[in-house]
């Protein structure tokens, strides 16, 4: 509390790191729950992503929002920009399935 | 026709308020197991998922794709699907199969898989296998803290309460959308007011909820929905993946996320493609688990009513929450919209989470009435709490709230008020006077409390969230104000973002801001004396209800007013001629001074003697000091009467006449129900004793009839027994007494 009446204390520091987040992953996957872990891993990566460019992503990913070209696009840019392979992946793999079940934007 | 009355009056029943409607797969209208739902099957080539359910690869929808990558454990399936699905829904039941074992075998499971174990279980071994699946050891419960005027002293002030009560997470929404930031706000003041380490959420848009939680304003969303089909889905704006990345989105950012399903959505919205609501609802789940959810609000949750207006949808609605709970998910389950106009009904529904607890045994109990319900909801309120209270006395249960006296309610009410006042205050937004805080402290609902300038507020409030304030910035404000642990409360909540030790499967937080989860509460429930008992200092918080007041208090020591003195004058001898004798017991008068009638001993005496004397007898009163029976005072003073004719006398007020000669029990009149008499009753009955022994006719004595006297007054008539037999002097002698009525 000193500390941040001192206005030692800000938003940033009090988030959540990478690095816990992967710890919190190995923690899941030992006690039994691989999908939270690789929900963990995710995070994980996307604390890298700025608030803003992560509500877009979502966006993009809701149903009829992106054509699969931009979804493959924003996946690799995820991957490039960001590093973050596993969240890359998941975009790839929704773009795959979006394309054929008609989640793309069509025009 | 000529109709039955009984038939007419039942018409009337809250029950019969309800909608009761027929199977029927055209419309969707199927709880569970129906015709239309596929068999369990699973085919995997090269590590891959080619059929599910009997739907090949090149049919899939963007559910079973979704569920086929990540939901199901192949490595488990490979058992899972070759097992007897009633082996494994005996094993569910069975207290020596760990939770852990359970979780794996039904992690391999197809959604038909599932549907087709859980439909073995009848609803006590529904009950049974929830109580050993359930994630988190210690049951919990969430409260809806809404209030229609968007007031946020109410907010705080109710937010502080639920807070006190006990419930682990607290949940809010907005009628007018742009009060979000206040209605947030004044949740995390009032809740951290009340109990440090309670979670707290605003339902809202999507894109607003996250905003809120990165502003450090709520601590964590549950309104990330999922649907059973592709269309519903759709309907709903999202996709799995989409929703998988919205939960990652939230982690990264250290906040806890469920999701929200329940059967009868998919129905509802005309997407349900023939299939029952439980195997919709069980596609959903596998969608959670698949996205890395930690766990749910199941239970049907909006749509009860229609799933509950099925043949065995509440049994469907048990199902799905225990189908959450042995995929390892946490589960908010349900019993937050209103199912049933009859309280029976709604209450007997409840009891299937109540009595083995869930992780949050409502996922909504409305801490406030539910008018003030922005959910729609208020299945139980403000009103309904000592009920509940009282149910987990009754049968030594911890459903998740705790009782809490009038004046903890009101003073933790006012701090809450304070402390927002002060908030607001600080970072300059409307004023909240000393007249609001006062009413929130007090208020029964919205309508107690004066008006604000709504538009004020909203334009305040939208400022707020676009500024740069946050909850690092009202903790603050609330230090300087002098609320130095809400202040640290407040920050606590902050830093419990930084281990994430809160994301865990089933986390709550206790008062020291520790994640009681699924890894550090772990439920290891194997049968009789393992698993979560309701012991100790809990047990007795539960069982101490204000409500319950000690034999001492029930039944006190004589106010010293029984309206009669009766001096002992010597050992009661036989008598002569015309009399009758009423026998009265050791404490009559002496000790216990009222019968449970409400008449005082003096006017129970004085009404006996005016009967008797109606007749042409008189009446001598014996005071028996060896016995507290009835009968065997009646037959003492039968005994020592000159005609023979006595009256046996209780404290509490019941009578008897006897006769001598006739054994004890066998007596001429009996008059057991004591708090059915009255003053006529017993001058009735002295007449008639005084008829016995001139062999006239006795008249009927006129007893009121009142089935709930004895279900009011047995306890009092058990104390006060209790007390008539401490005045027992053993092989005492009747005693002679002379009386003096005293007005």
């Amino acid at each position: 509390m000193q500390n941040l009446l001192a206005g030692g204390v800000g938003p940033e520091d009090v988030t959540i790191r990478r690095r816990m987040l992967d710890m919190q992953a190995d923690r899941a996957l030992a006690e039994g729950y691989p999908q939270l872990a690789r929900n963990f891993r995710r995070a994980a990566e996307m604390t890298a992503i700025p608030g803003p460019a992560m509500l877009e992503i979502y966006e993009k990913l809701r149903p009829n929002r992106s054509r699969y070209q931009e979804l493959l696009a924003l996946s690799q840019e995820v991957i490039g920009r960001y590093d973050a392979p596993e969240t890359g992946a998941y975009i790839r793999e929704a773009a795959e399935v979006y394309r054929e079940k008609r989640l793309v934007r069509e025009d | 026709m000529s109709r039955s009355k009984r038939f007419e009056v039942r018409s009337r029943r809250a029950v019969n308020l309800d909608t009761f409607v027929s199977e029927d797969a055209r419309f969707g209208l199927v709880a569970m197991a129906g015709t239309h739902d596929p068999l369990p099957s699973l085919t995997v080539v090269g590590g891959r998922i080619v059929e599910l359910d009997g739907r090949d690869e090149e049919d899939f929808d963007s559910i079973d794709r979704f569920i086929c990558a990540h939901a199901i454990d192949l490595d488990a399936a490979s058992e899972s699907m070759e097992m007897d699905s009633l082996a494994i829904a005996r094993m569910l039941v069975d207290i020596h199969t760990p939770r852990s074992r359970l979780v794996r075998i039904m992690s391999g499971c197809t959604p038909a898989k599932l549907c087709q174990v859980v439909s073995h279980l009848n609803v006590v071994e529904m009950m049974m296998a929830l109580q050993k699946m359930r994630a988190r050891r210690t049951p919990g419960n969430q409260a809806h803290v809404t209030n229609w005027r968007e007031n946020p002293v109410l907010m705080a002030a109710d937010a502080a309460e639920a807070a006190l009560r006990g419930f682990d997470e607290l949940e809010t929404t907005c009628r007018v959308a742009r009060m979000a930031p206040f209605n947030a706000l004044a949740l995390l003041v009032g809740s951290q007011t009340g109990r440090g380490g309670v979670l707290t959420q605003c339902a809202v848009e999507e894109a607003q909820n996250l905003l809120l939680g990165l502003k450090g304003l709520t601590s964590y969303a549950e309104t990330l929905s999922v649907y059973g089909t592709d269309d519903a889905l759709r309907d709903g704006d999202d996709t799995p993946w989409s929703k998988g990345l919205l939960a990652s989105a939230y982690a990264s950012r250290g906040i806890k996320i469920r999701f929200t399903s329940g059967s009868g959505s998919e129905t509802l919205m005309g997407h349900d493609e023939g299939r029952s609501m439980l195997y919709l609802e069980t596609r959903c789940l596998l969608v959670a688990k698949g996205a890395g959810a930690q766990g749910v609000q199941n239970g049907a949750i909006s749509c009860v009513a229609l799933t509950g207006a099925l043949p065995e949808g509440v049994r469907a609605i048990l199902a799905e929450n225990l189908i959450a709970a042995a995929l390892g998910l946490e589960v908010a389950s349900g019993n937050d919209a209103m199912s049933s106009h009859s309280d029976m009904r709604k209450t007997a529904k409840l009891m299937l989470q109540f009595l083995p607890g869930t992780d949050f045994v409502t996922s909504g109990y409305s801490s406030m009435p539910r008018r003030d319900n922005m959910f729609g909801g208020g299945n139980f309120d403000a009103e309904d709490l000592d009920d509940w209270m009282a149910i987990q006395r009754d049968m030594r249960v911890n459903a998740g709230i705790v009782p809490i006296t009038e004046d903890q309610a009101i003073a933790v009410r006012r701090k809450a008020g304070r402390a927002i006042q002060a908030v607001f205050r600080a970072l300059g937004f409307p004023e909240i006077r000393d007249d609001e805080v006062e009413a929130a402290a007090l208020a029964y609902d919205s309508d107690d409390m004066p008006e604000r300038d709504l538009a004020v507020d909203i334009a305040a409030a939208q400022a707020f969230l676009e500024g740069p304030l946050t909850a690092l910035d009202v903790a603050i404000a609330l230090h300087d104000a002098g609320f130095p642990e809400v202040a640290d409360n407040i920050l606590s909540m902050q830093r419990v973002r930084v281990t994430g030790d809160y994301l865990q499967p089933a986390a709550i937080l206790d008062s020291g801001f520790d994640a009681r989860s699924a890894f550090t509460d772990r439920n290891d429930y194997l049968g009789p004396g393992t698993g979560y008992r309701l012991e100790g200092t809990d047990w007795e918080r539960i069982a101490g209800t204000p409500q319950q007041r000690s034999a001492e208090a029930l039944v006190p020591l004589t106010s010293g007013a029984p309206g009669v003195e009766l001096r002992p004058r010597g050992e009661a001898l036989a008598g002569s001629g015309g009399e009758v004798v009423i026998g009265i017991g050791p404490a009559f008068a002496r000790g216990l001074d009222h019968t449970l009638c409400g008449l005082s001993h003096g006017e129970v005496l004085a009404a006996l003697s005016e009967g008797i004397r109606s007749q042409g007898l008189e009446p001598r009163v014996v005071r028996v000091l060896d016995s507290a029976d009835c009968g065997m005072i009646g037959f003492e003073a039968a005994s020592l009467s000159g005609s023979g004719i006595g009256i046996g006398l209780q404290s509490k007020g019941t009578t008897v006449i006897q006769r001598r000669g006739l054994a004890p029990l066998n007596n001429l009149e009996l008059f057991s129900q004591a708090p059915l008499l009255s003053r006529e009753a017993y001058v009735q009955i002295g007449a008639n004793a005084a008829a016995h022994a001139l062999n006239r006719a006795p008249q009927p004595v006129p007893v009121r009839v009142d089935n709930m006297s004895r279900l009011r007054l047995i306890v009092h008539a058990t104390l006060m027994h209790k007390r008539e037999i401490a005045a027992i002097v053993p092989h005492g002698t009747a005693q002679d007494l002379e009386v003096q009525f005293v007005h």
